[in-house]
């Protein structure tokens, strides 16, 4: 397209403008609205929740800023409450450096306002960028001043703390920083009663305050968020002031990836990226932006003081026990992708310049598992202070993705050699759920194994078998287990029938021919499984329980809870004994039983074990595990009819994060689509549960589990949402349907419990139909 | 923010990386506000078009990601339309559902290419220039009024010596304002046209 601008003349542009900023101005007719009191002169911002009107006070003849609320912005008359008791609040603060605020009330056209003192100034993030990122990033003296500057910011937020007052969105936009250099903060505690839900959607406003919330916030649970969200926001916000950049960047489209983002990946350091930024402010930093708000400094108060304490030379309190606490934080976020770490520390000597010839010179590529597995243990021990891998291992997706080229540029025509890496990386990628990418690595890395002449059957093996485990969490059960078989096959003619890899295959083989429901073949396979560990693994050894936990996983899905529930109750015995309470297995566990109690209809003991289960999985931060949980504790709130409402909101917060982790069409995104369907139906919205419904349909169809239980619960779901609507003749189909996947279901679990020993056992699979 | 340091095709290249954060809200900024649209001018309330916005770039990002975008295949913007058509179309259905209930015949459809492509480039137009004067708005203090002397006259249609007469300044002082402001805005465009451009 040409440069319209340019042929334009200035009088044209001008009524070019007019007419685009009448229409804006037409859309929500606010500007035509009337104040009494006020003489409204100019638009100052506009953003998702309203307009800020520079105005004139007449009684009092002095300039303010009016803040327009848009219609809806509050939606119901509690929202509306709570509006007016939190501007009543903020206008009881008084401190230099927080706004003003004189009164609220409703204009003519019944929306709501407040009016405050008009500050004069730039936005700090614009204040910052023209004063002290004019010459690139900021000096040893510019990050001086601006924490210098930073302290008063943290002293109103301290003050308004300490008066009951929590801002819940500090961003740059709600600090400004006037012509002699005060800093003051806006929108004290009203920003996010306003109706947060209709500010989501607006795309400028709703990214730039995601970036600044803390992961508490993200998790849906409104009760968690107290000052210390705010302590998070003013980390985030320094952070940004002194580099230019964010934290953990979630400033993202998805709401899933961003939460993801703000829950799941640990900022960078400050000084990795200005190396202006000093170890103390670096330290205070990660202090203030810890994902778990009981890590993090508790009042703003005390961030200040450390600021404080960094100019000034004295000892930061953040800096205290680093070595420990490190090495074992890593230990504990990256115990899915210890050994994926270590090989990464491989390809990180690679990336940095150490030549892959030499080093494969150096040692045989078929080492190559063995040399990443001797990396472990420095990995473990990490300094915070000269080892840079914490660093790549925070960035890691990006470095693998170039690692990833890079390997096949340099590797080409050496299969024997990229073999290895391929796996490494593929296996890297898996640990971080990223599915796609896993995939396409494992592949390759399957492909050239095949291609070397008499290659090692174990370790051929082993990339069928890793393969098999991607093609699992894709939900692609079939083709999981041609890999699994594979795999088995080679483990059991190589290594033997009773052994530790071997037993491994079966184990993964059992859970995919479960998920097809090739339920006869599954379940010898789990009773192999137990069998053959039970012979070689010391008793003490974690996957004994696992495995039951796997087997009692079967007896679940064939509707056998109570046996079920006993295996997993030995299973917890045996893992608590083994790993502690604390454990995300023992956690894993308790998720198992809690959610075979809800079968068996033992709500509170299944909330405890689940309420558990989610605070260990909350500390320990693999995403989907805990999704499962908060999903399974909707379940139960469904079941119980307890606060469906904010229930909804989490089903649907998993929604989204599955279907970014998993795709919409995957089963697992599925089953929480038609929890959130039928969470909908009780809230009495059935044209919102259809769309549901037909979504989690769209998702079964799409894979094996056409025929499923899940399946048939879906299509009985939607049945029931067009009943509700009145449209009983569109719900005879989907019924029908749903009657004769149930029974065929029943029929199969009959036959499995009848050629299996059988113990009398009530058939479950029917129960979670709601009629 | 308006980010507009970067070209679409290096923001493009950023998108492969999930946590690459600053490429993703700029596509977010540069696009979806030009979705919503198209999206309302093909008939859908302002909440539908928000949905059929977000809902597009879902799918975008998975395709994207999923390496199905072809650079040499089409228009970045052809292909985020396609998407959207479909979206719309999809609430076309919905709404027609909901009409049949209440026992009025609405007849959907997926509107045709032509329509979408000049929505578009009337939206994208209008995208930019609000995006411009948002910029301009950033920028200036609070206390700076020649912006809103700008907006005064484009908006409000009135003469230089009415909002002089207003704001307590001489006809000059609003001259000298409109022309700044005009010659800022004509810079601020064009840079983010040729932001665009790259892609389009």
């Amino acid at each position: 397209m040409d440069d319209v601008s340019l042929h334009l003349t200035d009088d044209d542009l001008l009524a070019e403008f007019g007419q685009v900023l009448r229409e804006q101005t037409g859309q929500d007719a606010v500007c035509d609205d009337r104040i009494p009191g006020y003489r409204l002169e100019r638009e100052l911002h506009r953003g998702g929740q309203g307009v800020v009107i520079a105005a004139y006070q007449q009684t009092t003849k002095r300039p303010v800023a009016i803040k327009l609320l848009l219609d809806g912005a509050l939606a119901s008359d509690a929202d509306r409450a709570r509006f007016e008791r939190e501007v009543e609040l903020a206008a009881q603060l008084r401190h230099p450096s927080i706004v003003t605020v004189h009164e609220s009330g409703t204009t003519r056209q019944g929306r709501q306002y407040i009016s405050m003192e008009l500050v004069d100034g730039s936005r700090f993030d614009a204040f910052v960028t023209e004063r002290f990122h004019a010459d690139g990033l900021p000096s040893e003296l510019q990050c001086r001043e601006i924490v210098r500057l930073y302290l008063a910011v943290c002293d109103a937020i301290e003050y308004a703390h300490r008066r009951g007052v929590i801002h819940r969105d500090i961003k740059p936009g709600n600090v400004m920083v006037t012509d002699d250099g005060r800093p003051v903060v806006l929108d004290f505690g009203i920003a996010k009663s306003a109706g947060s839900e209709r500010g989501t959607t607006k795309t400028g406003d709703f990214l730039g305050t995601l970036s600044y919330a803390a992961p508490e916030q993200l998790g849906g649970s409104p009760d968690l968020i107290d000052t210390r969200a705010d302590v998070y926001a003013l980390g985030v916000m320094l952070y940004e002031a002194l580099t230019g950049a964010r934290p953990s960047g979630s400033a993202d489209m998805s709401i899933a990836e961003a939460i993801h983002n703000v829950t799941q990946n640990d900022a960078r350091r400050a000084s990795a990226i200005n190396p202006a930024v000093s170890r103390d402010l670096d330290a205070v930093l990660r202090k203030a932006l810890e994902r778990n708000p009981a890590q993090r400094y508790q009042t703003a108060g005390q961030l200040r003081d450390e600021l404080s304490n960094a100019l000034t030379g004295k000892p930061v309190r953040a800096r205290e026990h680093e070595r420990a606490y490190l090495a074992k934080k890593y230990v504990v976020r990256h115990r899915v992708g210890i050994l994926a770490g270590a090989g990464l520390l491989t390809l990180v000597l690679i990336a940095s310049g150490f030549g892959v010839q030499s080093m494969i010179k150096a040692r045989q590529a078929s080492r190559f598992a063995d040399v990443a597995g001797s990396l472990v243990t420095p990995i473990a021990g990490i300094d915070y202070e000269t080892a840079t891998p914490v660093e790549e291992v925070r960035d890691l997706e990006g470095l693998l993705d170039q690692i990833s080229v890079d390997v096949g540029k340099r590797l080409d025509g050496y299969p024997r050699y990229e073999a290895p890496l391929r796996s490494t990386i593929g296996l890297a990628y898996l640990g971080m759920r990223k599915l796609v990418k896993a995939e396409v690595e494992l592949r390759e890395a399957l492909r050239l194994w095949q291609s070397i002449p008499r290659a090692n059957p174990v370790t051929l093996a082993s990339a069928h078998h890793d393969l098999g485990r991607v093609l699992w969490f894709l939900a692609e059960y079939d083709e999981a287990e041609l890999e699994y078989r594979e795999a088995l096959r080679l483990r059991t003619k190589h290594l033997g029938p009773e052994n530790i890899e071997t037993a491994r295959s079966a184990h993964h083989l059992a859970a995919t021919l479960q998920g097809k429901g090739a339920f006869n073949e599954s379940e010898h396979l789990w009773q192999e499984t137990i069998r053959i560990r039970r012979a070689i693994l010391p008793e003490s050894h974690p996957d004994i329980p696992n495995t039951l936990v796997g087997y009692g996983s079967f007896l679940q899905e064939v509707g056998r809870h109570a046996e079920a529930s006993d295996l997993y109750a030995d299973a917890l015995t045996m893992i608590s004994q083994i790993s502690g309470n604390d454990d995300w297995r023992t956690a894993r566990t308790s998720h198992g039983l809690g959610v075979c109690l809800i079968d068996l209809g033992e709500y509170a003991p299944a909330r405890d074990l689940l309420d558990r289960a989610l605070e260990v999985k909350l500390m320990h931060g693999d995403e989907y595990d805990t999704t499962r949980t908060r999903l399974a504790l909707a379940r139960l709130d469904l079941l119980e009819g307890v606060h469906l409402e904010q229930t909804l909101t989490t089903v649907s917060a998993c929604v989204e994060q599955l279907s970014s982790s998993f795709g919409l069409e995957h089963p697992n995104t599925g089953e929480a689509l038609v929890l959130e369907a039928r969470l909908l139906l009780a809230l009495d919205r059935p044209a919102d549960a259809e769309a549901s419904a037909r979504l989690a349909i769209v998702a079964f169809e799409s894979r094996w589990s056409n025929r499923s239980w899940r399946m048939g619960q879906a299509s009985g779901v939607l049945a029931q949402t067009l009943i509700e609507q009145g449209r009983a003749a569109e719900a005879v189909e989907p019924a029908a349907r749903s009657r004769t996947i149930l029974m065929d279901v029943r029929d199969a679990g009959d036959r499995v419990r009848r050629e299996s020993e059988d113990r009398a056992t009530r058939l479950g699979l029917l129960a979670p139909v709601r009629p | 923010m308006l980010d507009l340091t970067r070209t679409t095709t290096a923001l493009l290249n950023g998108l492969h990386d999930v946590d690459n954060a600053e490429a993703w809200a700029s596509f977010y900024g540069r696009y979806v506000p030009i979705m919503i649209g198209v999206a309302r001018r093909l008939g859908l309330s302002e909440a539908d078009a928000q949905d059929a916005a977000q809902e597009t770039l879902a799918t975008f990002v998975k395709e994207y990601r999923e390496n199905k975008y072809d650079r040499d295949r089409g228009r970045l913007r052809s292909w985020l339309l396609t998407i959207l058509r479909t979206r719309v179309a999809g609430q076309y259905r919905a709404r027609a559902v909901r009409k049949e209930q209440q026992g009025v015949t609405f007849v959907g459809g997926v509107p045709d290419e032509k329509t979408t492509s000049d929505a578009w480039d009337v939206e994208r137009r209008r995208t930019i220039l609000l995006q411009a004067i948002d910029e301009l708005r950033k920028v200036s203090k609070t206390s700076d009024q020649s912006v809103h002397i700008f907006e005064m006259l484009a908006r409000d249609n009135r003469s230089a010596q009415d909002v002089a007469d207003e704001l307590g300044l001489t006809a000059q002082d609003v001259y000298r304002a409109k022309s700044r402001v005009t010659q800022r805005l004509r810079e601020v465009v064009t840079k983010i046209e040729h932001v665009y451009d790259a892609e389009e």
